[in-house]
Formats: C-alpha cells, structure tokens, sequence
C-alpha cells in the first residue's frame, strides 16, 4: 500500500488535469490504480541502477533516408 | 470447385496453380464464411468485399498471365482492425473509434497486397488492443469473440477475431498484434499456430500504437509453416517505422542449427499451469525430446512484470493522452476501460525511465540465458480460454505465474505457439517455443518438426 496522502495528491492531480468532471462513483477505482502504479514504481526502485545506466532506447540525430 | 475450408496455405497454393480454384472462388468462400460463422462468433468488424474482389480479380488475371507473386498469392486472409487499409474505417477495436479512416494502408497491408495476397476483412479486437486494462471478455465493440471450439468460450485478446476465424476455417491467416500476449493468448484459447517476431521484424507504420517500444505485429495460421511464409512477406525495414530492424529476412531460411536441437523448461511455468495444460505440455515435451536435448532453466531475477505494466501503461497514456483527457475513452464498451486511463496520467516520469534503464539488463541477462539453447519451452497460457460471460478474476483468481510472458515481451524477442492438445470444455491447450532476438526461423523449423510428429494442427471444430 503506497503513501495515503501520495495517493490522494495523484488523484487530485488526474481530477484536475482532465477536460471533463470525474464522477465520485469512480475515483474508489482511480485510488486503487494509482495505489498499484506506485507499488510497481516502488517495487523497481528495489532494484539499484548505477548513475551511468541509460534507459533502454538509442536517440538517433534524424537523417532522411535516401 | 474445392471446399477452402481449413486448408493451409501451401494447399490453397497447390490449388490455385493446378486450376481446381481460383483467387476469386477463395475470396468468395471466405467473405460467405466470414459473413456467417465469423459473424456468428463476433470476429468481423468489417468485410472487405470491394476490395478483395479487386484483388483477386487482379491475383487471377496475373496468374492466368504467368505472372506469380510467391506463396501469397491469391490468398485470402483477414486483418486486425488496428492495420489501417484504404477504404474501410479501422476502429481499434474502439467505439469512440469505429468511423476513422485512414488515407493509407499500413505497411503490413501493403507489402501483403504486394505479395498477391486478398484482404476479406478487418477482424475483431480488444478495444484498444487492451491498452485500457480490461478485465473480462466483453471489452470490445462487437461484443466478446467466441471460440469456434466452445463458444461458451473467449477466443483471447486482443487478436480476438484473428484467432477465431483461423480457427473456424474463414480465413488460412490472420494478421495479429502482440504488445503483452496478444497473438499468442488467441493461438492459446482458439488453437492456431501463432508467430509474435522479434520486436522491429515487422513494419508498425499504420498499427495503432499502444506501446511504440513493444508492439510487434505477426500472424496466425494454421501451421507454423504457413507463419514463416507470412512473415517473409511482411518482415523487413521500413524509413516509415524507425524501429524496424535493417537486418533483411527471409523464409525458408538457409542455414540453420542441426538437429540434436538443445531445448530447456523454463521452471515454474509449467507448475503453475492447471492439470490439463500441464499433462499435454509434458506429452509435447516428450515429441519434441525426439529432436533434442530437454534441460531445465530458471529465468534471472527481475522486476519482468512490474517493468512491463509500467512501460505499457506509461506509453499508452502518451499515445492516447489526448483522448483520456477529452474523456473520449469514455465511450468504450468494458466499464473498467473508461476509468483504467486515467490512473495511467499519474505515472512518474522517473519511473517509466527507471522501468526503461531495467530492461537493458533484463534485454542482456535473457539474451545470455536465451543463447545457452536452440529454444525455451513452456505452456503458451497456464489455462484454456475462460468463459464468455465471466470476468478474469472470476475464472481464475489464483495468483498464477506469468513471468514468462512479461519477460519476452519486454526483452523483444521470438515466440511460436502451437496447439498441444484438448483440455477441459473441449478447449484447445498449446505448447510455446521461444527463442533469441532474430531466430524466428530456427522456432519455426522445431514447430514444423513438432506438428509432422502431431496432428493437433489438423483438426477443426465442429461449426
């Protein structure tokens, strides 16, 4: 179970963050998303990544193919 | 004329060049097939019928000419409805969706067009290709896809209905997509042989993206030869998708590793399936310890499933931003897809990076475990296809391993499911090869040395 109050602020930021109002009935189902997102979330930081580590994707300065 | 019904490609081949069919006498039989049987199962979104007439009108007027564009020729198939195709809508699977269209086929469309094969229809998915979350099988537009041997049963997602019209003899193939299962839960419930290539094998240009570092697009077909003549026809680099690998391929391949192949069990995959699944695993184990070496593995330590939802839902709420925040996905048809998005806008930055620094060592510690062996074997799912009407948790609420199955998907590399046999409800149960980045043919030829052993492949439903 993450952080109560962490969970909270993430359901106000998607609350907040979206063109339309969220009906009360559904935000039981957004807590508990968010609630699994962090645990994922929680559950990589176990696992300890050295500074020199890069996300898993190149950048490749763009050339159009001839 | 032939009945087409449930031949493979080989033998349409056959047939079309000895004169006893034509491409538009398959292309007829199947649009009949799918506009009925199909239909009846929910695999259809959408027939094609203008357009395969024209091209196989167009296949038969070259083949009358002598002019033969390989073993696609004349074929009929059915595509996902996530591939755009010129003139019909293509909706993802997805209310809010049904009415887009695209001014230009997806590659995978094109180059099939280009090897002589005839689009009949777009089929049946998950909405979203599952990309919301769906936690039952009535997550679709078109209402749940049976399977045509139980349709008391789920045909599997998200290619739902390229699994089940191969299965009930609409189509000899069907072009599917595999972000996390997705071609090879179909092949499972709906017992085809299912190809998922190597990530960037295949052209994504003109797929819906889900998740643009893990989508792969391959087919299902009868046979796992029947695979590796599609996937020579839609393989290879695309400018369009700057993902798609330089490496050329190509099917029959050349060179390949000589029997006494070296095959290893990945443990705890095989424990955790339910007896059925199980029994018929070990009796595929033992035909294939015919051509090999049979060890046992263990995969390395890592967070495979909490990487893999990570990465997809992170990517999925980029490409679909737009459309959680307009409340666009408010139209879907599963009541946990229109609310699933929105937890996804909530992701840390950080840890869909810290999600993609993991999957490099992941990406190397597989590759090494993987380069040990000819192929890894395991159950392509724990369990037969679930029920129509119930939700997953209903069905199976055990905490079962699935490890296997985030760990190829996140690490991009090549898997072939074939039926293994019948388990309970009369369902179909399938066996999975997997192999190293780039080998989908030495997967292909043990699944051809398994299917001359078996006749599963061979038997079709009662529909």
């Amino acid at each position: 179970m993450a952080d109560e109050k962490l969970v909270e602020a993430f359901v106000q930021q998607i609350r907040h963050s979206v063109d339309h109002e969220i009906e009360d009935e559904h935000i039981e189902r957004i807590r508990k998303g968010v609630d699994d997102k962090l645990n994922q979330g929680a559950k990589l930081r176990e696992t300890p990544l050295a500074n020199g580590i890069d996300p898993f994707t190149v950048f490749r300065p763009y050339r159009e193919e001839s | 004329m032939a009945d087409s019904h449930y031949k493979t490609i080989e033998e349409l081949g056959r047939m079309l060049r000895s004169g006893e069919t034509t491409p538009t006498q398959l292309a007829r039989e199947a649009l009949e097939r799918l506009d009925t049987v199909g239909r009846e199962l929910n695999a259809v979104v959408t027939l094609t019928e203008e357009r395969a007439m024209r091209e196989a009108e167009n296949a038969e007027r070259e083949l009358a000419a002598g002019i033969d564009r390989g073993p696609l020729h004349g074929i009929p198939y059915g595509a996902k409805d996530l591939l755009a195709a010129t003139g019909y809508p293509t909706s993802w699977g997805a209310a809010p969706f049904k009415d887009q269209i695209f001014d230009e086929d997806a590659t995978v469309v094109r180059k099939l067009r280009d090897a002589g094969a005839v689009l009949v229809a777009k089929l049946a998915m998950i909405e979203l290709a599952g990309g919301a979350g769906y936690e039952q099988p009535n997550a679709s537009f078109t209402g749940p896809c049976k399977v045509p041997w139980n349709q008391d049963a789920w045909s599997g997602g998200s290619s739902s209905g390229s699994g089940a019209a191969v299965a009930a003899g609409c189509v000899p193939f069907a072009i599917g997509s595999e972000t996390a299962g997705s071609i090879h839960s179909p092949a499972n419930n709906c017992g085809t042989s299912g190809l998922r290539p190597t990530y960037g094998r295949v052209s994504r240009s003109g797929a819906m993206a889900l998740s643009w570092t893990m989508d792969k697009i391959g087919p299902l077909a009868r046979t796992a030869h029947d695979c590796g003549l599609v996937l020579d026809a839609i393989a290879g680099h695309d400018p369009a998708d700057a993902s798609s690998m330089r490496e050329s391929h190509s099917y029959p391949a050349g060179a390949l590793p000589q029997r006494p192949w070296r095959f290893a069990i990945v443990d705890g995959e095989v424990e955790s399936a339910d007896d059925d699944v199980r029994a018929n695993f070990e009796a595929a184990v033992e035909v294939l310890g015919q051509f090999g070496t049979i060890e046992h593995v263990e995969l390395p330590e890592h967070p495979y499933s909490e990487v893999t939802a990570l990465v997809i839902r992170a990517e999925m709420a980029s490409a679909f931003e737009d459309d959680i925040r307009s409340g666009k996905l408010r139209g879907l048809t599963a009541p946990e897809d229109r609310i699933n998005p929105y937890t996804a806008l909530a992701i840390p930055a950080v840890d869909y990076l810290r999600a993609m620094r993991l999957r490099g060592a992941m990406c190397r510690d597989i590759d090494t475990l993987f380069s040990g062996y000819d192929a890894l074997l395991t159950p392509t799912m724990p369990n037969v296809a679930p029920p129509i009407d119930q939700h997953f948790n209903a069905f199976d609420s055990s905490k079962r391993r699935r490890t296997f199955g985030s760990a190829v998907n996140i690490t991009g590399v090549p898997g072939i499911a074939v039926m293994s046999g019948f388990g309970e409800r009369g369902l179909p149960t399938s066996l999975c090869i997997s192999g190293r980045t780039g080998t989908e043919n030495v997967l292909i030829e043990i699944a051809k040395a398994y299917q001359a052993k078996t006749d599963w492949h061979t038997q079709t439903p009662a529909i």
